[in-house]
């Protein structure tokens, strides 16, 4: 055999002035460095752990007139993400273009919380969430924009309650948890939803059992192992040269590490519906999936919709998002736009995030008489 | 005044007297022990199987009290010790079983590597950056091999059994030094929940019949 690149070892001493550099850098940073979500905003409602804040307008910046935004992220990560850094910030996008963004915050579940189901979820925080935007800028339905599990929050509550819904976002959202079943997918594509249909009902429920919860360490590692490679070179080789690169770069890469390790614990009655009605079951696309009796029919959304996937996800394939389209009511007004990013790109990257906001901007419908 | 005869007389006759009182008495009560014995006998076989069993379970009772665990109790924990440990290794072994295929792909993934990358690259992180991407390839193929969908839910479903036996070994503890379990703690937790329910209904009732 030809001697070949692998066996040439790598040069130590350019490795080592890199974990040098490294160090340096971060010996220069301190915490106020690396905060995240710093964009301005008020506590304006809170019940149980879950607080609504509304987000503080920019300064000069013209009010659009447009229907008051909700914006609902996932119970599997913090809805920090929207607000990373303020160049690359989907709430700022929203404020800089003069809407009233409001965002919930789900809260930190601990095992206390473990019989909150969808159900505490959609009909009661999300309703009274809604229900206070709309008290208190007078009008009777506001824009929701749901983000993944919050995604399926909001498409949920549109479909139960579309007069209280103007329109409805969503991003990198599943519908048909199945979708992804013969579907021309990218090899990185879908192995949640592989992995999760092999387990039986009672082999998920006694998992989610034993802890009780959904633990935000348990999720954080299942999504390193989605990408084995990725992950086992992110922190031996990538941190190296992220860590020893320029400031910005070394402050983006540990802003990201910062919203990574934030990972809340998930519920365990609302972690049994995710995995297995939806995911193993599939629910959802199905028209089975209930909450408190009431059936979710799809088709009663009505409102205009816009669907924002991302090409790359490799958390959620955009076969399982687009299949909203087929589903929902035909008088409504169905958009997509798909991204070419990943699943967290879409927020963070800064071409992707400007698209991203700059469709939802779009999609809110003025008010009325304006 | 008495007479010393006269006085003999009278004590005679007093303790004649109180004989006879004495045996007319005992006789009396005898008859009335031998009727109800034959009556609890005949009559109430069961009300005397029933003060036996309570003196039984009161004995039983007295010996639970003691702050020392009883024979049972003490088989359970060891059983439960036996049942962890089980679990344990099952654990191990599906972690280990899990780790040698995803290392036994990375071992191949980098043969194929080599093999087919038989020319020199001019920088070292252009190979280390082929390398990675085609190890990548490899095992992202591989992770959707039933193979690996399989040991990892082998390792998921042994790790949930030991967890499940941890608690339980756990509990063991918590109930002989009589300390809230978490079975306990999520019992109280579970009834909070249902509680704060129904109070928000009553006060959702309540505000439409307000309006």
């Amino acid at each position: 055999m030809k001697s070949t690149g692998l066996n040439r070892a790598p040069e130590l001493s350019d490795y080592f002035e890199q974990i040098s550099k490294g160090f340096e850098n971060l010996s220069e940073l301190t915490e106020s460095d690396i905060q995240i979500a710093t964009s301005k905003k008020n506590l304006v409602f809170e019940t149980d752990k879950v607080r609504l804040f509304k987000y503080q307008k920019l300064e000069g910046v013209k009010p659009a007139k447009k229907h008051p935004v909700l914006v609902a992220y996932s119970l599997i990560g913090s809805y920090k993400m929207l607000d990373l850094q303020p160049d690359r910030s989907v709430i700022r996008n929203m404020l800089e273009e003069g809407l009233d963004v409001y965002i919930i915050d789900w809260g930190q579940s601990n095992r206390a919380d473990r019989w909150l189901s969808f159900e505490d979820f959609i009909l009661q925080y999300m309703n009274d969430c809604v229900e206070y935007i709309c008290s208190a800028h007078h009008v009777e339905s506001a824009s929701l924009l749901g983000i993944c599990e919050g995604g399926v929050f909001a498409t949920c509550f549109a479909s139960l309650y579309p007069e209280k819904v103007r329109s409805l976002a969503l991003a990198v959202t599943p519908i048909d948890f199945h979708a992804d079943e013969n579907a021309d997918l990218k090899p990185e594509q879908g192995h949640l939803n592989r992995l999760l249909r092999n387990f039986s009902r009672q082999e998920l429920e006694e998992m989610i059992d034993a802890y009780g919860q959904l633990p935000g360490e348990v999720s954080g590692l299942a999504f390193l192992e989605m990408t084995l490679v990725k992950s086992l070179t992110k922190y031996q080789w990538d941190a190296v040269k992220s860590l020893s690169g320029e400031r910005k770069q070394v402050l983006n890469f540990l802003r990201m590490e910062k919203w990574l390790v934030d990972r809340p614990n998930h519920p365990g009655e609302a972690a049994k519906q995710w995995l297995i009605d939806l995911y193993n079951e599939n629910q959802l696309a199905n028209g089975e999936f209930t909450l408190q009796g009431k059936k979710i029919n799809l088709k009663k959304i009505n409102m205009p919709v816009l669907n924002i996937f991302s090409r790359d996800d490799h958390i959620v394939p955009p076969p399982t998002s687009k299949a909203l389209k087929k589903l929902v009511s035909k008088t409504c007004n169905y958009q997509e736009l798909e991204l070419p990013a990943g699943h967290i790109g879409a927020f963070v990257s800064s071409k992707a995030n400007r698209t991203f906001s700059n469709a939802v901007s779009e999609s809110i419908p003025k008010l009325y008489g304006q | 005044m008495l007479t010393e005869k006269r006085d003999d007389q009278y004590f005679e006759k007093m303790i004649e007297n109180a004989q006879n009182l004495y045996f007319d008495s005992a006789s009396a009560f005898s008859n009335w022990v031998d009727a109800s014995h034959k009556e609890i006998r005949e009559g109430h076989s069961s009300a005397a199987a029933l003060s036996t069993d309570l003196l039984k379970n009161l004995s039983s009772m007295i010996l639970q009290t003691k702050p020392i665990p009883t024979l049972d109790a003490f088989m359970g924990a060891d059983l439960n010790l036996m049942g962890f440990s089980k679990a344990s290794l099952e654990f191990t072994a599906a972690a280990t079983e899990l780790q040698a295929l995803v290392i036994a792909k990375f071992v191949d993934a980098s043969k194929n590597y080599v093999s087919e990358n038989t020319t020199e690259n001019e920088s070292k992180d252009k190979t280390i950056s082929d390398w990675l991407s085609s190890t990548n390839s490899d095992v992202l193929e591989f992770q959707q091999s039933k193979a690996y969908l399989d040991a990892q839910k082998k390792y998921v479903t042994s790790l949930t059994k030991f967890q499940k036996s941890y608690r339980a070994l756990v509990e063991d503890f918590q109930v002989l030094n009589h300390l809230p379990t978490q079975s306990e703690i999520d019992d109280i937790s579970k009834g909070l929940h249902d509680l704060k329910k129904e109070v928000r209904t009553l006060k959702s009732h309540l505000n439409k019949r307000k309006e």
